[in-house]
């Protein structure tokens, strides 16, 4: 039992890091009807930005972090302006798009590779010891990842019911051409979509090199699945839902601990993938119009 | 005389939007039934639903007396229930012989061992069909450009192109959305002449989406109207011309002008 | 001289395999617009299977583990490697591809590969973990062992064959009525199934051919070099599968096998002999890597039907019978009456 628990405060760890990643995912997704199979690149992007910023120029971690979530949504905005914009203009067929953000992947992940090399790096901040919270045992950097996961889940719940480009990102969601009609900029909304889903993805890959404390560039990759899981299993396209999949997913691939090897923990949720695909492919949250 | 469609109180929602919404009708074995309506009628929908690409929340769908309701869209086709879209989809990337070619079911080369290691047999039976869609290219006016690229095809020849690879697949029943939108009005007669000739010669059944009346007129002993989701009106024209409901919501000004005079 | 004569034989060894992932590739997204994010999954599960099939059990001595060991002798093992891969396939079509948007599939392949890559590393236990199987049976042992130059020109020719025969097959596959429904499928299949075809089963068909070419590809490969690692089936060698068939054409088997040999031959070995720079030993492969994926996408950009596009069907045709000629339609009517929309 105690273990049980003790994986189950893991598993909100896990779900918080998930959360911050299929938002980033689902969001872009409704928007631009594509998946972005580059993303897992742009969680090593924020996850190196930081390194950089923070061993290299000795800036302050948090000031790190900040500055990487901002630049990976800049580096996201930008591929999207003048990569995947212009192939979108031209009305490629979903076919080529995906496949041109595959390619994209390959190429972020070898650029990442050229600065950074193959090895594994640590962020220059010293591990605290773990605090007990009731059953729950978490390190410093675990309530942090906690703690931005569930600022950030809120600041996305008022962006899209409060502010204007929220609405616009959720009419473009159900129906772009009919947003576009009723006089929305699709192309601003784009854009900022665009940066919040890299940013998303900046500050994920951030919140789990803290999480597995050494990473590589291919970490961000590994996990590009497990996020499809957390996506689909909310229902793709789906913000909430997406939160959902992302706590689900998260509990369920930590608890598995309990019962099998941790190694194995990441094809548990391709098992729920597996299953979902099967049973109720459109999610748990339906979207209109989408899978 | 029988009915070869029956349509059962059906609803289709989309979201909230009710699209259809308790819908019944019905077309005779061997008859041209039109199904007429306003903009935003439901009557795409109802053509998608019949077809299985809509599902339905509520009211069955009966065909040659089975009801197909749960059916899979490619299991009515295989009864014999064919098809066209409101906006051409023909297989852009394959040229306009092929287009009619891949729509024949049963042919002996679609099991992979025939396709592969039996070609002689295939070759024969597709051959036979590229001589049998010719005379449908033939007919509908797309005879000269059949090694064309669907693709490169002009609005109005795809919209052909949409008629003919639908009779190519000999369906007991066909349901045509708006088959002669952007099409001349020229041509308009001639393609109504031979949907009628094709009814006539070989007795398939046709539920045809229209809003020019004038060929509804022509060709179709009854009409079905359809205003936001449900029947309006049944009968033949004649009669419709006469149902102060029907002239209101849909005939209006248009028929006075143009079938009424 | 033998050095040089042996590399050619490697070469087109290389060129052969090559060819053939890229016809299996072919079948699943030329003909049918499949996705398949992880072809050379499909590789490595063709390769390791013959391997824990022809190779004695695992001598637990020497820390080497593996599956089954089963000892078979190597036209079996072949088969049973091709079959592992073509299952796969299966398993895979099984959950993506009924009735989901393509990238659903392309999903399910991309984690299946990441998965079992994981896996196959990680547990060492199934294919001996990130060392990979090493030593594994060749045919024609003794040749190979005795005289590898002779075994490597031996191999040119079963290559060789096996290639041309998988060439075969996917042309007449290509003409087919099964091929047109496959390439219909993948302009509409919203509409192939409208028309009353069953979809699925066209779609599975093509996976599983795919998969089960791209698992042939697979055990030559591993019956040439004798061993397999993950390191030899990363993603980026699922990009030179792409790249090439994107270059070649897809759609057309003779650009597949000319997209093989500009990108998996010239490019690759092209490439390979560049001095590494000391300072940065990952920095030429690294780049390799960047232009293989800015091929993919430039060529999506600049020439989507590759350098040799699809070629047009062509039919047998009698003259339409004259009474047609004179009628509507025949030669004129195209022209005069039908308007632009
Ligand atoms: N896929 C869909 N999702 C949401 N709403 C839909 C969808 N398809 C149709 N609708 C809506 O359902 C209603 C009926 O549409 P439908 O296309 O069936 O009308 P219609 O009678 O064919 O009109 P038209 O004469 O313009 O073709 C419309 O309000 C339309 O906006
Ligand atoms: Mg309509």
């Amino acid at each position: 039992m105690k273990l049980f628990l003790l994986t189950l405060g893991f598993g909100f760890v896990s779900a918080s890091i998930y959360a911050l990643l299929s938002v980033g995912l689902s969001l872009q997704f409704g928007v631009t009807n594509f998946v972005n199979f580059a993303y897992g690149a742009y969680l090593g992007v924020g996850m190196l930005l930081t390194y950089t910023f923070s061993a290299t120029f000795g800036l302050p971690f948090w000031l790190s972090m900040v500055l990487a979530t901002i630049g990976t949504g800049l580096v996201s905005m930008f591929i999207s302006e003048y990569v995947l914009g212009p192939f979108v203009k031209r009305k490629k067929s979903l076919f080529y798009m995906l496949i041109v953000t595959f390619g994209l992947s390959l190429i972020l992940d070898n650029i990442l590779q050229i600065f950074y090399g193959v090895g594994f790096n640590e962020y220059p901040i010293g591990q605290s010891t773990p605090i007990t919270i009731g059953p729950f045992s978490f390190t410093g950097n675990q309530l942090l990842i906690i703690a931005i996961a569930g600022v950030v889940m809120i600041g996305v719940h008022l962006l899209l019911s409060r502010s204007r480009l929220g609405k616009a990102m959720r009419a473009m969601s159900d129906n772009s051409d009919l947003a576009r009609a009723s006089g929305i900029d699709t192309n601003m909304v784009t854009r900022w979509t665009w940066f919040i889903s890299g940013s998303l993805a900046g500050l994920g890959g951030i919140v789990l090199a803290l999480n597995i404390v050494s990473f590589q560039t291919t970490s961000g990759d590994a996990l590009l699945f497990v996020i499809f899981a957390a996506v689909i299993l909310g229902g793709i396209g789906q913000t909430y839902g997406a939160m959902l999949g992302a706590l689900i997913i998260g509990l369920v691939t930590e608890v598995s601990t309990v019962f099998i090897s941790s190694a194995y923990k990441q094809d548990i949720a391709f098992l729920v993938l597996v299953i979902m695909l099967l049973v109720r492919p459109q999610g748990l949250i339906p979207a209109k119009g989408k899978a | 005389m029988s009915n070869v469609l029956e349509v059962n109180d059906v609803h289709v929602a989309f979201g909230g939007l009710k699209a259809i919404d308790g819908c019944s009708f019905t077309v005779e074995k061997g008859t041209i039934t039109a199904l007429i309506g306003p903009n935003g009628a439901g009557k795409s929908t109802m053509v998608g639903s019949i077809a299985g690409a809509v599902s339905i929340s509520s009211g069955s769908i009966t065909f040659d007396g089975n009801n197909i309701s749960s059916l899979p869209t490619y299991k009515r086709a295989q009864e014999g229930l064919i098809r066209t879209y409101q906006i051409s989809r023909e297989f852009g990337g394959m040229s306009v012989l092929e287009n009619l070619l891949v729509v024949r079911l049963g042919q002996s080369g679609e099991s992979l061992i025939n396709a592969v290691f039996r070609p002689k047999k295939s070759k024969a039976e597709t051959n036979e069909l590229v001589a049998e869609a010719n005379d449908i290219l033939n007919t509908f006016g797309l005879y000269r450009l059949r090694n064309e690229y669907a693709s490169n095809l002009s609005g109005g020849q795809k919209r052909l192109l949409e008629l003919s690879r639908a009779v190519m697949a000999k369906p007991k029943m066909l349901l045509l959305d708006e088959p002669m939108a952007g099409v001349t009005p020229a041509l308009i007669e001639i393609l109504g002449e031979h949907l009628l000739e094709l009814n006539r010669s070989t007795g398939m059944s046709m539920l045809l989406v229209e809003h020019n009346l004038e060929v509804v007129d022509k060709i179709c002993s009854r009409v079905v109207v359809m205003a936001v989701g449900k029947r309006l009106a049944e009968g033949t024209l004649g009669e419709l011309r006469q149902n102060r409901d029907v002239v209101e919501a849909y005939l209006g000004g248009e028929v006075h002008e143009r079938v009424g005079g | 001289m033998s050095v040089i004569l042996g590399y050619v034989a490697t070469i087109l060894v290389t060129f052969f395999t090559y060819n053939i992932f890229t016809l299996g590739l072919n079948i699943q997204f030329g003909y049918a617009g499949i996705l398949n994010f992880t072809v050379i999954t499909f590789m490595a599960m063709g390769a390791y299977f013959y391997a824990v099939f022809v190779m004695p059990p695992a001598n637990a001595s020497n820390q080497v583990f593996y599956i089954l060991g089963l000892h078979w002798p190597w036209p079996l093992a072949s088969i049973a490697g091709v079959v592992a891969s073509g299952a796969l396939g299966y398993l895979i079509g099984l959950i993506a591809l009924k009735r989901l948007r393509s990238d659903y599939l392309a999903i399910v392949t991309l984690a299946t590969g990441t998965l079992l890559y994981g896996l196959s590393g990680d547990n060492n236990k199934l294919f001996d973990g990130w060392a990979g199987l090493f030593a594994v049976n060749q045919p024609f042992q003794s040749v190979a062992n005795n005289n590898p130059n002779t075994f490597s020109w031996i191999f040119v020719v079963i290559s060789g064959l096996v290639m041309l025969a998988v060439w075969w097959f996917a042309n007449q596959l290509y003409s087919s009525p099964l091929g047109r429904s496959m390439r219909a499928i993948r302009e509409d299949q919203d509409v192939v199934d409208a028309f009353g075809k069953n979809t699925f089963k066209v779609r599975m068909l093509a996976m599983v051919i795919g998969s089960t070419i791209v698992g042939i590809g697979g055990v030559l490969t591993i019956q040439y070099i004798g061993a397999l690692s993950p390191a030899g089936w990363t993603t980026g060698e699922t990009f030179v599968v792409w790249a090439a068939l994107l270059v070649g054409g897809r759609g057309n088997n003779i650009g597949a096998m000319l997209g093989s040999l500009l990108v998996a031959v010239v490019f690759n070995e092209g490439t390979r002999y560049i001095p590494q720079v000391a300072s940065n030993p990952n920095l030429v492969p690294d780049l390799r890597n960047i232009i293989i994926g800015s091929l993919v996408i430039l060529s999506i950009w600049f020439r989507p039907q590759g350098v040799l596009p699809e070629k047009k069907a062509k039919f047998f045709e009698l003259p339409l019978k004259d009474k047609y000629a004179q009628t509507f339609g025949g030669s004129k009517a195209d022209q005069d009456l039908v308007v632009e929309v």
